[in-house]
């Protein structure tokens, strides 16, 4: 074996190892702080050991974060904010990208512009409480979905448009050959073209519309509360330490629908995201 | 003749619109007019207090100041985004160049560093104020070392902000690291040989090879990070509530405080400060950054 085989060897052992060490460090180990110590007593868990559990206190933690943080119902709310505000935006965000990617009108490429401010520009959420407020639904479910919908429309209409760009014409050249009329191109040949970029958006966009804690702070009210709602509440409604067992098994709790969705989805998101980032 | 093509353009134009109309009413409704008005709302005194609502000029950019320390606040915010972005793109960026070959083991280590992404920012909040906790395993850790060490990390006022800023790049990391590997796979193969081949050192290769083709991943990565950061909210809440005193209270933490106190000009006062700083902040960024990649 010569030398140089010999040390590029050495190298790869040394990257695979510090990878490794890394990963443990600072993935593995705070995953499993979280974990373990969700299986914990109280007092116990107040220890914040990494160690293994001297007594098993899971049935207890978890049930009584079901109970005391109202986990089903806030399970329900993100749920319906999450599916309702991520349909919504795809309902209107394929065809609007659709036109934005074709039209070759000044107005339309103006309209783009303006809908795609909301990338960069922070959302204000005062006003919308007071305008919730106005028309009678502050605190409700809908006003939270109102706000998500006007928070990521700007993101949708980016990462679509930039995909609905990149689509060969030919095939809706050759449907309107055939006479068939602009919707009926849309339904049946564009948009499963676009299924790639519906999977990626709907993935991202449920990312974010489940993990929001700043909109349904502001928004909803009371009962209406979302999981991460429950959770700031679950930790800052005990008085003295903080119950670590809880909280952690409600964080275990809050995190795990989305980390079995994208275990399911995980190569076409990568691929869809970084697309698109990179193009844009 | 023009006449006749000029309506042909504008037939094809209102063609598209009815496709756009949904999008550009839930944008005009529900994002731009809330803005509009925020920026009306920010020089009024609406509060909780009294019914009517009056303009009040720059009453509460002042009373901010004198109350809150806006420009303090102000600058954390800045501090943070810096901190955050910083540390966030160096290590992706380190993780991307020691990941890039799609092998399997690689695909692994970049789904564990994933797994952060997924978490929400307020349970990732948790999760670090239980290691950095006092009695927390990182000052375990040390006290190995160091007997009887205890830190209380996060309720040191001079460490607080960079800590909940690396707590923010390490939730964000693992995203950043995907967009660069992506920008890696647009680097020519035969580049890279040919310059291996004429004797580049690793370095070299990294620094005239792979470098320009980045461009793009550093644009975007630095652009959203840095602007992340400056509406920087829920870690905050998770893991410091803006203190110890306001050591930690970014702009969009004061905007909660003010909403709380029912001073909701105040508020909206704060959150037209968040605005105008991603505006002034943004604009320059990608304008540098974009101009770096035309020479690169």
């Amino acid at each position: 074996m010569n030398r140089a085989v010999r040390q590029s060897r050495t190298l790869e052992a040394c990257r695979m190892a510090v990878l490794a060490t890394a990963a443990i460090v600072l993935v593995g180990l705070p995953l499993w702080m979280v974990v373990i110590n969700s299986f914990k007593g109280q007092a116990e868990a107040a220890e914040l050991s990494l160690g293994l559990p001297r007594a098993i206190e899971a049935a207890a933690n978890y049930g009584e974060v079901f109970h005391q943080s109202r986990f089903i119902a806030g399970f329900m709310s993100s749920l319906l904010v999450t599916m309702a505000s991520v349909g919504a935006l795809l309902a209107v965000g394929a065809p609007a990208a659709w036109a934005f990617a074709r039209s070759r009108s000044r107005v339309m490429r103006l309209a783009y512009s303006v809908a795609i401010v909301g990338v960069i520009l922070p959302p204000a959420v005062v006003p919308m409480v007071f305008l919730m407020r106005l028309v009678g639904i502050q605190g409700s479910q809908l006003a939270l979905i109102l706000f998500t919908l006007g928070l990521r429309v700007s993101l949708v209409v980016f990462l679509m448009t930039g995909f609905a760009r990149a689509l060969p014409r030919e095939l809706e050249e050759a449907a309107a050959v055939d006479g068939a009329s602009r919707l009926r191109t849309f339904v049946q040949v564009v948009l499963p073209m676009m299924s790639p970029v519906v999977r990626t958006v709907f993935v991202i966009v449920t990312v974010l519309t489940w993990n929001d804690f700043y909109g349904p702070l502001f928004l909803l009210q009371g009962d209406n509360a979302t999981l991460p709602v429950g959770l700031y509440r679950l930790s800052s409604g005990i008085a003295q330490a903080t119950a670590w067992n809880y909280v952690f098994a409600h964080v275990v709790l809050v995190s795990l629908p989305l980390i079995l969705l994208y275990a399911f989805v995980q190569r076409r998101i990568v691929e869809g995201v970084t697309a698109g980032a990179i193009r844009g | 003749m023009a006449h006749g093509v000029r309506a042909t353009t504008r037939r094809r134009a209102g063609g598209w619109w009815p496709y756009a109309v949904p999008a550009a009413l839930v944008v005009v409704t529900l994002y731009v007019l809330p803005l509009a008005i925020n920026g009306g709302l920010a020089f009024t005194d609406w509060n909780s207090f009294h019914s009517g609502i009056a303009f009040n000029g720059l009453d509460n950019l002042v009373t901010l100041q004198d109350q809150a320390s806006l420009v303090n606040q102000v600058r954390l915010t800045l501090v943070y985004a810096v901190t955050a972005s910083a540390l966030g793109n160096a290590f992706a960026l380190v993780l991307a160049l020691a990941l890039e070959r799609p092998t399997r083991s690689n695909h692994l280590f970049r789904a564990v560093f994933f797994i952060p992404v997924l978490l929400s920012p307020l349970a990732a909040g948790y999760v670090w104020s239980g290691l950095l906790d006092p009695s927390g395993p990182v000052n375990q850790v040390i006290s190995l070392a160091v007997p009887g060490f205890v830190e209380p990390w996060l309720g040191n006022s001079d460490l607080a902000i960079f800590l909940v800023a690396a707590v923010d790049a390490w939730k964000w990391s693992g995203f950043f690291t995907l967009i660069y590997i992506a920008g890696l796979t647009t680097v020519p193969v035969e580049l890279k040989e040919a310059a291996v081949a004429m004797g580049a050192g690793r370095w070299q290769v990294f620094r005239y090879v792979k470098l320009p083709f980045l461009a793009p991943a550093i644009t975007f990565n630095v652009t959203v990070t840095v602007i992340g950061a400056m509406s920087a909210f829920d870690i905050v809440m998770a893991t410091t509530r803006g203190g110890p005193g306001s050591a930690t209270r970014v702009l969009n933490v004061l905007t909660l405080d003010q909403f709380g106190n029912g001073l909701y000009g105040l508020a909206s006062a704060t959150s037209l400060v968040v605005t105008a700083l991603v505006i002034v902040t943004a604009i320059p960024l990608v304008t540098v950054l974009r101009r770096r990649e035309i020479e690169g």
